[in-house]
């Protein structure tokens, strides 16, 4: 890549949300200001690598994309107003210093994005869409959804935003609490979606932009202590992404892993989030998933996990937060507690149907079968478990804990 | 609705359908898979290698025969399942844990129903 290219490619990382929420704040359609946005991102791959790239790029880009807008803007002839607002704001910012001019809105587009008006299951793909500017092929492949339906729900639910005409707008601190939810669901998803491919440079970026999402909202909203508990809990697996796999590219599960091989500074970050929510005194279902990380980071220092408190906090999170997840986390510590029947009667106590293609669930209880001595379940429970699973590091060494019980 | 899922698999994956450890954990990965899949399953088989394969083609009332499969790719076509879905998306998470959607491709498509035809 040609150090022009390379400087599109950094501006685009570091501007393409904070411009697109501002255009979308002057013109109320976000598909207007992305078709913006990437027609001025084109012209500086073109532009730069002759005429050198700008000193300051970000307002090189805001200065092609907002003509772009003025024109579409003026092509429908329905918002004049908007296009003398829109001039003079650009011209203001323009002329100032680098990104300290422009008004960051990105925080009012996650929550545009995660508006309970939009469907659930479009809110994390617009989300990394407009802010992150993925496009909808990597999305839908991330979501396991075919790209032109994908592409299709992005334009319905943007079509949805600018008729309804929802504002680009902070919600009122009430409405900001019933709707943070949301945001930080939307998150976790976006985070969720690149996990399991450790080795997966696409997914890996997911994850790197979920964890940069994660510190754009507490950067915004430092008091939420759901907000830090989310920060908390990202920063926490993402410390042991390198620890996940052994040099050959095996799996490594959370016990095995060298932990001087996990990211100290990313285990800091997630403290110091979790210490700060804690302050705050309202508990909540991310706070208690990262306390539960926390004692997993703990094994780094002390060489031990405690698997009392991963028990008892498991116990916390399924009373007040029940899921499944939840429930699978709490039969496994049951498991280093050397009470592994009782972790099957978690299991046992779920309802079949939600669990019957769920991967975690049949590698738990094959590895609970096999602590209880019920070795012929294990095996038909492993059976399923590599049927279900995608990563094929994570396959290979469930054959291996196959083979190492046959 | 059914859907049906192309299985086109790798010259490597045809070759260790044989015999010794890599046959056993070739087939071992599908026994496991079709084990996982098996409640939307409602029909499959297992094609013999690509280069058992035999096309014809008749051109202005020729017949044209030749060896082995119809397109000259990299992978070959090694066998189907058709699942029975409710949309595109479930079909796609059932593909998604195929042994060959990692190592070959496998190719999903709506069967027209009869009534359509």
């Amino acid at each position: 890549m040609s150090d022009a290219a390379r400087a599109v490619e950094l501006a685009a990382r570091d501007s393409y949300g904070r411009l697109v929420a501002w255009l979308t704040s002057r013109c109320g359609d976000i598909s207007l200001a992305e078709d913006a946005m990437s027609d001025a991102l084109e012209r500086a791959l073109v532009t730069w690598p002759d005429q050198g790239v700008p000193d300051n790029p970000e307002a090189w880009l805001l200065t092609a994309a907002r003509r772009r807008v003025i024109d579409g803007v003026r092509r429908t002839q329905t918002r004049s107003r908007s296009v003398d607002r829109l001039r003079l704001e650009a011209e203001e910012v323009v002329q100032t210093p680098f990104r300290t001019g422009l008004p960051d809105r990105r925080l009012e587009l996650l929550f545009l994005c995660a508006h309970p008006e939009i469907p659930a299951n479009v809110r994390t793909p617009l989300i990394l869409q407009t802010v992150l500017g993925l496009d909808a092929k990597r999305i839908g492949s991330a979501f396991l959804v075919p790209p032109a339906t994908m592409a299709q729900r992005l334009v319905r639910a943007k079509r949805q935003i600018k008729d309804l005409g929802l504002p680009l707008e902070l919600p009122g601190t009430r409405a900001l609490a019933e709707r943070l939810p949301d945001v930080l669901d939307a998150i976790y998803a976006a985070y969720g979606t690149g996990w399991d491919g450790a080795l997966d440079e696409g997914a890996r970026g997911l994850a790197q932009e979920a964890l940069w999402l994660a510190r754009l909202v507490v950067h915004a909203l430092p008091q939420e202590p759901e907000a830090l508990g989310l920060l908390a809990l990202i920063s926490y697996a993402e410390s042991r992404r390198s620890a996940r796999r052994s040099p050959s590219g095996r799996f490594v599960a959370l016990d095995a892993q060298d932990t001087t091989l996990w990211d100290a500074g990313l285990i800091l970050e997630g403290e110091k989030a979790l210490w700060i929510a804690a302050k705050v005194g309202r508990p909540g279902r991310f706070q208690v998933e990262a306390s539960i990380q926390s004692v997993h980071a703990h094994r780094a220092r002390s060489g031990r996990t405690d698997w009392v408190a991963v028990n008892a906090m498991y116990a916390t999170l399924l009373r007040a937060w029940p899921s499944v997840g939840a429930a699978i986390g709490y039969a496994a510590s049951f498991g280093s507690l050397g009470r592994a029947d009782d972790g099957l009667a978690v299991l046992d106590g779920l309802d079949a149907d939600r669990v019957s293609r769920h991967q975690p669930y049949w590698a738990v209880r094959a590895h609970l079968c096999r602590l209880a001595d019920r070795s012929d379940e294990a095996r038909t429970c492993l059976d399923r478990a590599i049927g279900l699973t995608e990563d094929p590091a994570v396959r290979d060494w469930l054959l291996d804990q196959g083979s190492s019980t046959a | 609705m059914k859907v049906m899922m192309l299985i086109l698999e790798s010259p490597e994956d045809f070759a260790s359908r044989g015999e010794g450890p890599a046959a056993q954990a070739y087939w071992q990965k599908w026994q496991a898979y079709s084990g996982a899949v098996n409640d939307k399953v409602v029909g499959g088989q297992v094609l013999d290698r690509a280069g058992t394969a035999v096309t014809l083609r008749v051109r202005d009332g020729e017949r044209r025969v030749q060896d082995g499969p119809f397109a000259d790719s990299k992978e070959a076509l090694g066998g189907y399942m058709i699942f029975e879905v409710d949309s595109m998306e479930e079909a796609l998470e059932l593909a998604s844990t195929c042994p060959a959607a990692e190592s070959g491709a496998v190719e999903l498509r709506p069967i027209v129903p009869m009534s359509d035809m």
